[in-house]
């Protein structure tokens, strides 16, 4: 298969940054600092039944800078994935041997996802051991359900960065995109929502109550799609409780829609990418 | 793929806005030869190559590989090309052998990146990173990658940008070496004196038209009869050049300062001279030099001499 000599050669390629190593390293101090943390400062730990650290607890408490890490190295990792190629002329050597555009693009994106993942999972792996040193009672299942969910988040905003790289040829332009969307996932969504909300409704902050589709648009951002779905991953309901919607809420609101949402971010950008690179000359 | 032509141009044009880069291009290289792509730099050459590897798609016209077509059966062309494109960077984080080993993985071929590394003259460097190579090594490497999986066509844009003179004969033998297996070779240059003892065929390309194609030899006798005629005069009449390009047998005329030089026919020596005499001016010198290859080249692409054809 064309994608996997590609993807295998990106792994190489971009496994071999200096950049990719210094986040990489950035994320295991972060989950590593992050773990002793927890375990020493109680106020921190989950109020829950015993007031026990509890490896679920942890996994709460990462949520938060997780979901502010992860699609920083995603977009990085993305973003230059194709016009870096183009910039520099690389994507000649690439493109003279019998590789589709498209597979250039599929291969991309599985090697960096993996680079990702294993960034990832280096970082989860150091910050577990120290958990372990320091508070046996662990739950291995969600802490590993909990990777597994944070490497689909990651893919999410890899895909963006690798749809940006493939609408543009300038790496400047492409980093100026994501940069744009880190701002707009991660501080603007919110904000512009409830701009729509004054515009439609005549007054600020949802005086009116909050209406339905502002339920929907919230759920559209990926980082509310993973915190729903890693919410629902980590309750203690059974799995078909926890992914369907509570009573009388809209459909929208269940954690299968936002992984669906998820899914759908990790698939369209690269796609619409792709549409874009297999139409343009180089 | 006996027969068939390796290489088949059908009334090719690409524009970029404005500007015109390949206007109704017809070219044909047939299997097993080397044929030399001549221009001077924008004449269309990389474009030319570019749509051939469907880097970018014509305007209109049909371009064939092979007899792949060049846009719906790219893949195809490509797994049966060697590529040495122009304009390229290596992966500064992999190694030589790591480009290689990526080719053959990428083709599916049994190549030994040893080997390759070896006939290229690189096997010191198979292990360093390709981001300090010198430009010579780094197309050295690329031109070991386009030999992998022993291609029924070689196309070389450029080849012997950033080699010494050793490097650029070793190139030279290589592509004789490919070509005596069986394969063609379609290169371009800007440079004739690379091409001229290698090539089978050459076609000169200038402002995206094909303005001469021939065989090295036909190319000779067809300026055998022709000579550079330098006249030094006193001063230079105005309407010199018209008058000197009207006559018969001229095919180029230079004015610079008090120095004219005319490309014409070996009988139209008198007239040439005659001629300025009439126009006012006084010969106070003159050299004939029989054209060489060079001024031909120089003649067809050179914008400050008109070739009237």
């Amino acid at each position: 298969m064309s994608w996997t000599v590609v993807a295998q050669k990106d792994f190489r390629d971009a496994g071999r940054s200096k950049t990719l190593w210094a986040v990489s390293l950035l994320f295991v101090l972060f989950a590593t600092g992050a773990a002793i943390m927890y375990a020493q400062i109680p106020a921190l730990q989950q109020a829950g039944a015993n007031s026990a650290i509890s490896s679920l607890g942890f996994v709460n408490f990462l949520q938060g800078p997780v979901t502010i890490l992860v699609p920083v190295i995603g977009l990085m990792l993305g973003y230059k994935a194709i016009s870096g190629e183009v910039e520099n002329g690389s994507v000649k050597l690439l493109l003279s041997l019998p590789h589709r555009r498209s597979s250039v693009v599929a291969g991309k994106f599985v090697g960096r996802v993996t680079v990702l993942a294993v960034s990832i999972i280096i970082g989860f792996a150091v910050a577990t051991a120290v958990m372990l040193a320091l508070y046996p009672e662990l739950s291995p299942g969600r802490f590993a359900l909990f990777v597994l969910l944070a490497v689909l988040f990651g893919a999410a905003y890899v895909s963006i960065g690798i749809g940006f790289s493939a609408l543009t040829k300038s790496t400047t332009k492409a980093g100026a995109g994501i940069f744009g969307v880190y701002l707009l996932f991660n501080w603007l969504w919110g904000t512009i929502g409830m701009g729509v909300d004054w515009f439609i409704s005549g007054t600020l902050f949802f005086r009116q109550g909050v209406p339905d589709w502002y339920l929907l648009y919230t759920q559209l951002n990926p980082n509310s799609a993973f915190r729903t779905v890693l919410g629902a991953a980590l309750s203690d309901a059974s799995v078909n409780d926890a992914l369907t919607a509570q009573p009388g809420d809209p459909f929208f609101l269940s954690a299968w829609f936002a992984l669906l949402i998820l899914i759908a971010w990790v698939v369209l950008p690269a796609a619409l990418g792709t549409l874009r690179f297999r139409s343009v000359d180089l | 793929m006996s027969g068939m032509a390796a290489i088949e141009l059908q009334g090719v044009t690409k524009r970029f806005g404005d500007v015109i880069a390949l206007n109704d291009l017809n070219l044909t290289v047939e299997d097993g030869e080397i044929y030399g792509f001549l221009g001077p730099n924008g004449a269309g050459k990389s474009t030319t190559i570019n749509v051939l590897l469907d880097f970018v798609r014509p305007t209109s016209g049909n371009a064939r590989v092979l007899g792949y077509d060049a846009r719906a059966e790219s893949t195809q062309i490509r797994q049966r090309v060697g590529v040495l494109p122009d304009g390229y960077h290596v992966y500064d984080r992999l190694t030589g052998r790591q480009h290689l080993q990526f080719a053959i993985d990428s083709k599916d071929a049994d190549d030994d990146p040893d080997e390759l590394l070896a006939r290229v003259g690189i096997s010191e460097a198979a292990d360093r990173k390709a981001g300090g190579y010198s430009k010579g090594m780094a197309q050295r490497l690329v031109l070991g990658m386009a030999l992998v999986g022993e291609p029924e066509l070689l196309i070389l844009d450029e080849p012997s940008t950033g080699l010494d003179p050793a490097g650029a004969r070793e190139m030279r033998e290589i592509i004789r070496e490919e070509r005596d297996r069986g394969a063609a070779v379609f290169f371009s240059s800007h440079i004739l004196g690379q091409v001229d003892s290698v090539c089978d065929r050459v076609g000169i390309l200038r402002e995206g038209e094909l303005v001469a194609e021939d065989t090295i030899s036909g190319l000779r006798d067809a300026i055998g009869t022709q000579s550079t005629l330098v006249v030094h005069v006193d001063q230079t009449p105005a309407d010199i050049k018209q008058r000197l390009r009207a006559l018969n047998g001229v095919t180029g005329v230079m004015v610079d300062d008090t120095t004219i030089t005319v490309e014409a026919n070996d009988g139209s020596k008198s007239a040439v001279l005659s001629t300025i005499e009439e126009s006012g001016a006084t010969v106070e010198d003159f050299a004939t030099e029989d054209a060489s290859l060079e001024d031909l080249f120089m003649a067809y692409t050179n914008d400050e001499r008109q070739v009237v054809a």
